[in-house]
């Protein structure tokens, strides 16, 4: 029952964010709808990993790119469903997207999470620079020019299987640290001499959250795909990893719904600030987002929530239980 | 026969911190282990807890040699310590701390944890009613939803003792649980420290500098000076050693 009532309430959020944006929004506004749940996707994930378990990885965009390309290379050549049925082909992609980000992000981190530190953080910056110069060099990929003619449309099937997903992976997440094994990455990020000395498996528990966190950044690839309907090797610049890092850190690390608020606001300011360009006549939207960016780490240097949820707003101190 | 080290050496570099030592420790004793400060109290816990690799010599477990597995692994075997700079996690629930060292134990696996399935609850419920059963022992069962690092010192020990045995330890490693207390404290920590021992059946090899407690409590005491095992025995042959002495006083000037 437990289980179900989660399952309902992301397909209840899903339904009404896709029927209201199909009727009220136009193509743009639409398009910036996406990316918010792909953000979400990425930036929740990440905390697992970088809030949660205390690790630094600073190369989502990588994971997200082989689930944004193995998802697009599928989709090009295989189609399960077709006709009115073809909406089911996505869950699929996004599935095995996310399958393939995984397994990456298993052969990434079995050797760096063994090791205590910063190690992480150089391994996966080079992570990610290594799968941009692949598929900037792989012809299978289009190579520089990137793969066209992705399938995919912007209606309110799509939207709600981007939601979906997005409202899933906040579920899961949600799920998995307030699980003994949500309590094992905690306790890593605390104190891992501590940790493995109360018989945790530390490197066992770093690379279970890594390897999820991977495989959602995986799925959102995919949805990134199917919504741009083109992939390009630029998309997944180191600075994109940056982003959702600071998408985490804005909204508080160890705080999904922090996170989430992290990746609204990431999508959204720098948009929002569109309408100043072109009244001035100078882009100020860099500069302004940096400094509300810099304002926010001074005021608030723990992030928007620090590590409360929403459950646990009204707290001064999060008294965990 | 509980534990057993076998001339364990360990050097870092030039340095010989532990220099062929021996100890045994048998079923439910409780056995002190006390030296000048420098004297490689805390290594000793160190390498029979797996964290540091000994470069010589045997640790055994109930048999079973423990030297080469990792720290996480010889705690799941019981043996299990609290630390000298108290290592909780700190912004952790005083609960949430002794539920990670239920977590060898846990009984589901991550299937169960996403579906939420029946033995998620029936297993987080039976870890929390162990956890409050525990804490309400050590009178801080008032106190499982404050943050640990916000706690008192003194209460933060006990809390380290309580996440230990939470671990179901078959042997108890204490790193000076009386630092830091005052005389009523410690008092009262020796009356919990026999009590769990037998409550729980536990060997209990503790550090302490605070002598009333060694000699209060402990049925053996072993002294270390200088990496070495000087004197081993009851605590009235110890404190009638001329070495023990001389290793705390020094030696009277001869002229």
């Amino acid at each position: 029952m437990r289980s179900l009532l989660g399952w309902i309430l992301v397909a209840v959020v899903a339904l009404v964010v896709s029927v209201a944006a199909t009727v009220g929004l136009n193509p743009y506004l639409q398009q910036i709808l996406f990316y918010i749940a792909i953000n979400s996707m990425l930036a929740c994930s990440l905390n697992l990993v970088n809030g949660f378990c205390g690790q630094f990885s600073l190369g989502h965009a990588g994971f997200m790119a082989v689930g944004a390309y193995v998802s697009a290379l599928i989709s090009l050549n295989f189609h399960p469903f077709s006709g009115a049925l073809e909406i089911l082909n996505f869950p699929i992609y996004a599935l095995l997207a996310g399958l393939c980000a995984a397994a990456a992000g298993f052969l990434v981190g079995m050797p760096s999470l063994r090791l205590r530190g910063d190690y992480l953080a150089i391994v996966t910056l080079g992570f990610g620079e290594i799968i941009r110069v692949v598929l900037l060099n792989l012809e299978v990929v289009g190579g520089a020019r990137g793969l066209y003619g992705i399938p995919g449309t912007i209606d309110m099937a799509s939207c709600f299987h981007a939601f979906f997903w997005a409202g899933a992976t906040v579920l899961l997440l949600w799920r998995l640290i307030h699980s003994s094994y949500g309590r094992s990455f905690l306790s890593v990020r605390e104190d891992e001499i501590a940790a493995e000395c109360m018989g945790i498996d530390t490197t066992r528990t770093k690379v279970m959250a890594f390897v999820i966190s991977s495989f959602f950044a995986g799925a959102a690839g995919s949805i990134f795909a199917h919504t741009t309907n083109s992939l390009n090797p630029a998309s997944f610049q180191f600075v994109k990893s940056v982003d959702v890092v600071i998408m985490v850190v804005l909204g508080g690390m160890g705080s999904l719904t922090g996170s989430i608020i992290g990746a609204i606001l990431v999508t959204i300011l720098p948009e929002a600030l569109r309408p100043l360009h072109e009244l001035t006549g100078v882009d100020l939207r860099m500069v302004i987002y940096s400094l509300t960016l810099i304002l926010l780490m001074i005021l608030r240097p723990g992030g928007l929530l620090g590590s409360r949820e929403w459950n646990q707003l009204w707290r001064r101190r999060a008294a965990r239980s | 026969m509980r534990l057993a080290l076998k001339d364990v050496s360990i050097q870092f570099g030039g340095l010989k911190v532990i220099e062929k030592m021996n100890m045994n420790i048998g079923d439910g004793e409780l056995v002190g282990l006390i030296g000048p400060n420098g004297a490689g109290k805390t290594t000793a816990f160190n390498l029979i807890t797996g964290i540091y690799r000994p470069t010589a010599g045997e640790i055994s477990f109930e048999g079973q040699s423990v030297a080469t597995l990792k720290a996480f692994e010889i705690s799941r075997l019981g043996v299990i310590r609290t630390f000298q700079n108290i290592r909780l996690f700190q912004t952790l629930s005083v609960l949430e701390n002794i539920l990670v060292s239920m977590h060898p134990r846990c009984a589901y696996g991550l299937t169960a944890v996403f579906s939420q399935g029946a033995k998620f609850k029936v297993v987080e419920d039976e870890f929390r009613a162990d956890a409050l059963k525990l804490l309400k022992i050590f009178k801080l069962d008032h106190l499982a939803a404050h943050e640990a690092g916000s706690l008192p010192y003194g209460v933060q020990r006990k809390i380290e003792i309580v996440r230990a045995l939470a671990g179901q330890p078959k042997l108890l490693l204490l790193d000076e649980p009386a630092a830091g207390m005052n005389h009523s404290e410690t008092a009262e920590l020796m009356s919990l420290i026999q009590k769990i021992r037998q409550d729980f059946k536990l060997s209990v090899l503790l550090i302490e500098h605070d002598m009333k407690l060694v000699m209060g409590i402990c049925e053996r005491i072993v002294v270390l000076d200088h990496g070495m095992v000087i004197a081993e025995g009851g605590p009235k042959e110890i404190q009638n050693n001329p070495r023990v002495v001389e290793a705390y006083l020094g030696v009277e000037d001869a002229t």
